[in-house]
């Protein structure tokens, strides 16, 4: 069962006000206002490399769509310190290769501009998630992940050609895929026989990849692998020999790659734990708790158990504790346990079907250990009574999808309980409708009872007076214009009060009403967010915090918003944070349409295909406006760009010119998506940068190429230092009469290397003979790639292009 | 040998270039086809057949034109319905055409609109396909493989069969790309396009298909193929005895096609004169449509040009105006008008359509939407009355105002000009009769 299930959950009559409460907090993630019409906000992307240890400074790189040079930075936890050392630079384009074919028309990731950002983490900052967030005169974004380790980092060498060798274990590698068809490659070896972990952790930091992990050994052989094909991020455990080298491969399921698909791939030379009784234990308490996992008890690739004593920490505001299970055979990575108030005890495998009784509030772990078997317990209530019943086992990283149906005496269902919002455990405030014993039993939706490892946590509990508070985690307010800021709360254990409101770290120019209160037949509160006509624009994270008169106690709490952190939760509290960005954005000052706005215009491969739009200023706006590609593009991009056009003061209709590669398919419709940019001062004299939406897309059908260059040389074998004819064929239509200049297109690494002096081309087909010159540098041994290109203009300034690429031996001696 | 050409080569499904026809192996054997049966089948054919037309040259326009555009204005309409386009009159005294479609104009004698063209398929690809077999699809339209009949075999596949090759060139081709719905259904692979893979657009074209493999010389070639037939008897299970013997002569045939000067001559638009292809228009369309006559001369049966970015929801009139309508009408008009010059244009069948039409209400987008009920379809050559207007809408051009022709009726009509016995009927490998036309009738007045 899934979040799929989630309108199934909510129309149930028996549904709880727990449910109710995680549906609301849900749907204020799914419903975070638009920004203002025309207006595009910024978006998150990444964070590379995706981690760092405590107490260590980490340079990194924030990737974003539809970034300008004034965003502001947010580290939602004051412990870390976010600092921009630049501004965005150029929109990246994914490199070659390409999608063709069907999977050339799936959607296109995101085009994002990055920035060079130094991220200091505090010794102790404890390991986990931590978010940040960005926002500039146009919006603000979601969050993203970066998460904080207590081990050794190793960040991937991006530019190496080989693998990668990580001399010390365990270790993390922060790496990506970067590209399509990449696959990242790390060798390893350990110094004694034993099991060896490898966890991917990619989806848990937001990167929407399906990750696989493959390990070969000396001899190429696939010794063992894991293929993410649910959403989930993916862990395997192999048996390692000493001193034997092995090479750890991570790659997309799909061989799919981008900018944004960061990963941390940790390696322990130690067993892997998978599941632990009991899953919780009492603060303070030191009791005994039985590991299940790979290779706990023998080292073998086998699921066994150990048993270790554990104590278990009693500070109030840890929610879980990261134990490593030391064995003969190494240390296993952190295992999560959590920490609970309650009495935890392990129900011990039954073969009887009498429930077991459960005389008061209680933790209980149990294991389906058979198949296809419903666990009964019971407990005594009376008429009116309130209980929390949850059963839970994806929070502790269970393979089983619970439920459960609660019995009276009589053996009638009265509740029952399926997949809660955001996860696929089960829970429910149950009250009692008379006085007996009711029976709960529990069962498994996944099939996946029947091992050791297929636990479960019931939890049975008498709800406290209390209350919660959420809110949504992101607001953007047009300058002038009014936003509410939903509020709500859910109370339990019969408190029934008011709850006083107040919203702390407001931007300034933001304005909210005094006297702030949920009454007490209310459930929520909109609180009016207004941002003054001549305010300036600004960001801000702020916290809503509720204060209650409970009995006799004055309780406070900080209202909880749902970030976009991990895809893959564990529980929907795994993306829970305390901050709400909000956002004032500054009016368009610009409108933006091409003249043949989603038409489709026939146009050439390898041509610039000039599309005129029109541009409207508004707001009194008379300066320069800047057109540019837009982050988010239609299909995959397969080298379209597009590059930046300033539209001067005055100027209402320019050209903006869209480079169609030669190698995109004629059966398929492309696309490109501009934005617009202008820079305005705002009252404080900064400047800031207004994006805008470009109504529609420019929609070109592509025809034949006009331009196209081919070798008749084969690949050559030359020598270093001296120079070398390349033989190419230029053919090109009649309609491209202007000269052709053929030039050799190099990469950064081979400038200093080869030359070549370009030549012109007069009309018509033509043999050409291109001379390169190579340096005389011992570097150059080896096979080289060069690229030359040939240019005709048409009309005077749309390139036409046309290019081949040739593969040039320099032998190891010099002939 | 089996060899899964759905990994190795690019995603054409059952249409087949010479590269992978030279890697196919148990489809063609299930069909038993060997060269004495294809010759003896080419003979039959050459005698038994005397009809108008001996070829067909489709040009297939994908997405859907705007017949209220191009072939049936409404001046008099409102104009959220008449759009901005004016009529003008043709070399036919009463008939009038769209004004972006004034070289068609001039040779309407030479051709016929049909007006009440209808059908009631709306989707992109479940209307391909209904256009191309006359079997509606069993599948929701939306993406889906290439080809998308995999059962029903389409209009080339059809005449590849019946009429069988006339030359040296492959009786049923594919251009610039495959069609959507244009393989051979149950047929099997040998009677799936020949798809060139290239467009006759570009300055370099050439059919990489017929070129010789750099480094592999004739003896080497035939070296090789010596080794595969031993490969494949030493591999093949008993009682398949016969099976490389076909298979043999199916790569004989693709050889012949790689080493036929006639067939590299076909292929050759190079060779045209530039006044020649200029009249064409340097469009894929126009340089597809000079490379059809080329093929047909050469002994094409069956060319289906597949010619895409009709399907215009938004902005419609910039697109007809500046690349749509003038690539179209040149193409068109050359064709018609070279046919003729040469002298075959009454043994070619051309025919200009798409999968349906379009909504002669503009939409808020100041697009038009899908739209099956009425299409505009120009026939011209093989037999075909000419310069006349068949069939009418009404005054929005929404429906046909009677007798609507159906695309049956359209088949059966192409099938009857080329010579082809309509009472036919094929059984699929499970045994369903499949008749080649299902149902229609012969549009009176165009034969």
């Amino acid at each position: 069962m899934g979040i799929a299930s989630l309108s199934k959950t909510i129309c149930a009559c028996r549904v709880n006000s727990a449910a109710l409460w995680q549906f609301a907090s849900f749907a204020l993630l799914c419903l975070t206002p638009e920004t203002a019409a025309a207006q595009r906000a910024p978006e998150l992307g990444y964070v590379f490399p995706a981690g760092g240890r405590a107490g260590t400074t980490v340079e990194v790189r924030l990737g974003g769509y539809d970034w300008t040079p004034d965003m502001e930075y947010f580290a939602l936890d004051q412990r870390v310190q976010l600092v921009p050392l630049a501004s965005p630079g150029e929109l990246i384009l994914p490199p070659p290769p390409y999608w063709f074919g069907p999977k050339g028309k799936t959607a296109a990731l995101p085009l994002p501009r990055e920035v060079p950002a130094r991220l200091t983490i505090p010794a102790d900052m404890p390991s986990g998630p931590t978010f940040w967030q960005a926002a500039n005169a146009n919006g603000g974004t979601a969050t993203g992940v970066f998460v904080v380790s207590d081990s050794l980092e190793v960040v991937e060498d991006e530019k190496r050609t080989g693998v990668q060798s990580l001399v010390e274990l365990p270790v993390t590698v922060s790496g990506r895929v970067s590209k399509i068809e990449e696959i990242d490659a790390y060798c390893i070896s350990v110094s004694m026989a034993g099991p060896v972990t490898c966890e991917l952790m990619a989806r848990r930091l937001g990167a929407n990849f399906h990750g696989v992990i493959e390990v070969h050994d000396e001899r190429g052989r696939l010794i063992a692998d894991v293929v993410d094909g649910i959403g989930e991020d993916v862990a395997l455990t192999f048996a390692a020999a000493a001193r034997s080298p092995y090479t750890i491969r991570v790659r997309d399921i799909d061989h799919g790659g981008d900018r944004s698909f960061v990963y941390r791939l940790s390696i322990t030379p130690g067993p892997r734990v998978l599941a632990a009784l009991p899953a919780a234990g009492k603060r303070g308490e030191t009791r005994p708790v039985e590991f299940v996992g790979l290779g706990l008890a023998t080292g073998q690739s086998q699921l066994e158990t150990v048993t270790r004593q554990v104590t278990f920490p009693s500070d109030d505001a840890q929610a879980v504790m990261n134990y490593r299970l030391q064995t003969p055979f190494g240390t296993a990575p952190p295992f999560s346990l959590a920490l609970s108030d309650l009495s935890e005890t392990v129900d011990q495998p039954r073969t009887d079907e009498e429930p077991r009784f459960l005389s008061g509030p209680v933790g209980v772990t149990g294991v389906l250990h058979r198949r296809s078997r419903e666990v009964r317990y019971a407990f005594a209530a009376k008429k009116g009574e309130v209980f929390s019943v949850a059963v839970e086992a994806r929070r502790f990283g269970s393979p089983l999808d619970m439920a459960f149906v609660v019995y009276d005496s009589d053996g009638k269902e009265v509740a029952q309980s399926d997949d809660q919002p955001g996860t696929t455990d089960a829970g429910l405030d149950f009250t009692a409708p008379a006085d007996g014993v009711f029976r709960v039993g529990v069962f498994d939706r996944a099939g996946k009872s029947g091992a050791r490892d297929a636990i479960y946590r019931l939890e049975l509990r008498r709800p406290r007076p209390d209350f919660r508070l959420q809110a949504m985690q992101r607001v953007n307010i047009l300058i002038g214009g009014k936003v509410d800021l939903v509020v709500k709360a859910r109370r339990t254990g019969g408190f029934t009060g008011s709850i006083a409101l107040s919203v702390e770290g407001l931007p300034a120019g933001f304005v909210i009403p005094q006297n702030l209160v949920i009454p007490a037949d209310k459930n929520e509160l909109a609180i009016p967010l207004q941002v003054g006509a001549a305010a300036v624009a600004a960001a801000g994270l702020v916290q809503v915090i509720g204060v209650a008169q409970i009995n006799d106690s004055r309780v406070s709490h900080v209202a909880l918003s749902t970030a976009s952190g991990s895809l893959c939760p564990l529980s929907p509290q795994e993306n829970e944070v305390s901050q709400i960005l909000v956002t004032s954005q500054m009016q368009p000052r610009c409108k933006c349409r091409p003249v043949d706005q989603d038409t489709v215009r026939k146009v050439n491969c390898g041509t610039t295909f000039p599309a005129e739009v029109i541009v409207e200023r508004l707001e009194g706006y008379t300066g320069e406006v800047r057109l540019t590609m837009a982050a988010r593009q239609s299909y995959q991009v397969q080298g379209i760009s597009g590059g930046e056009v300033h539209v001067p003061p005055g100027v209402t209709r320019t050209i903006y010119p869209c480079f169609m590669p030669e190698w995109l398919e004629t059966s398929r419709t492309s696309r490109m998506a501009i934005v617009s940019i202008v820079q305005v001062p705002d009252p404080l004299g900064r400047t800031r940068h207004l994006v805008g939406e470009v109504s529609g897309m420019i929609t070109m059908s592509m025809e034949g190429a006009l331009l196209k260059l081919s070798l008749t040389s084969r690949d050559l074998t030359v020598r270093r230092g001296e120079p070398f004819d390349v033989h190419l064929k230029l053919s090109r239509s009649v309609t491209l009469r202007e000269p052709a200049r053929l030039e050799l297109k190099r990469s950064d690494n081979l400038v200093a290397l080869f030359s070549a002096e370009p030549v012109v081309v007069p009309e018509g087909p033509a043999g050409v003979t291109f001379r390169v010159t190579p340096a005389d540098d011992p570097i150059l041994v080896g096979v080289h790639t060069i690229v030359i290109r040939a240019t005709v203009l048409q009309d005077g300034y749309l390139p036409a292009v046309s290019e081949v690429k040739l593969s040039v031996e320099f032998p190891l001696a010099r002939k | 040998m089996f060899v899964d050409i759905g990994k190795s080569g690019p995603a054409m499904g059952d249409k087949i270039s010479r590269r992978q026809l030279l890697r196919i192996g148990t489809t063609g054997l299930v069909s038993g086809l060997t060269l004495p049966r294809l010759l003896q089948f080419e003979a039959e054919a050459a005698t038994a057949k005397s009809a108008p037309a001996k070829a067909c040259i489709f040009l297939f326009l994908e997405g859907g034109p705007s017949s209220i555009d191009m072939w049936d204005l409404k001046p008099d309409a409102p104009s959220e319905i008449r759009g901005p386009f004016n009529p003008i009159a043709t070399s036919v005294p009463g008939t009038f055409v769209g004004e972006h479609c004034p070289l068609s104009a001039k040779i309407a004698d030479k051709f016929t609109i049909l007006r009440n063209h209808s059908h009631n398929d709306n989707g992109h690809n479940t209307g391909y396909h209904y256009m191309m077999t006359g079997y509606r699809p069993d599948f929701a339209d939306g993406e889906s493989r290439v080809p998308n009949n995999v059962l029903y075999p389409s209009i080339g596949s059809i005449v590849a069969r019946e009429l069988g090759p006339r030359g040296s060139v492959p009786e049923y081709v594919n251009m610039p790309n495959p069609m959507a719905a244009g393989g051979p259904g149950f047929y099997g692979s040998q009677f799936a396009p020949f798809v060139i893979e290239s467009n006759p657009a570009q300055p370099d074209f050439e059919v990489k298909d017929l070129r010789q493999v750099e480094g592999v010389d004739t003896a080497r070639q035939s070296f090789r193929r010596q080794m595969l037939t031993k490969f494949e008897q030493s591999t093949l299970p008993q009682g398949a005895k016969g099976r490389p013997e076909s298979m043999a002569a199916y790569y004989e045939k693709a050889q012949q096609l790689m080493t036929s000067p006639a067939a590299r001559k076909a292929f050759d638009l190079q060779a045209e004169p530039e006044s020649v292809r200029r009249a064409y228009g340097y469009t894929s369309l126009g340089q597809s449509a000079l490379l059809g006559r080329r093929l047909v001369e050469a002994g094409c049966r069956f060319v289906g040009v597949d010619h895409g970015g009709w399907d215009s929801h938004f902005t419609i009139f910039p697109s007809l105006e500046k690349d749509m309508l003038p690539h179209a009408d040149r193409a068109f008009s050359a064709l018609v008008t070279d046919l003729e010059q040469k002298g075959m244009l009454d043994s070619t069948l051309v025919i200009m359509m798409g999968e349906m039409g379009r909504t002669p209400r503009i939409n808020m987008a100041a697009g038009r939407d899908h739209w099956s009920p009425a299409q505009s379809v120009l026939f011209a050559g093989g037999g075909v009355k000419q310069g006349q207007v068949l069939g009418a809408t009404d005054r929005y051009c929404m429906y046909p105002t009677a007798d609507p022709v159906g695309v049956s009726d359209i088949l059966r009509t192409i099938f009857h000009q080329l010579g082809i016995d309509t009472t036919k009927t094929y059984s699929t490998p499970l045994g369903r009769p499949v008749p080649i036309v299902d149902g229609g009738r012969i549009i009176s007045n165009l034969v």
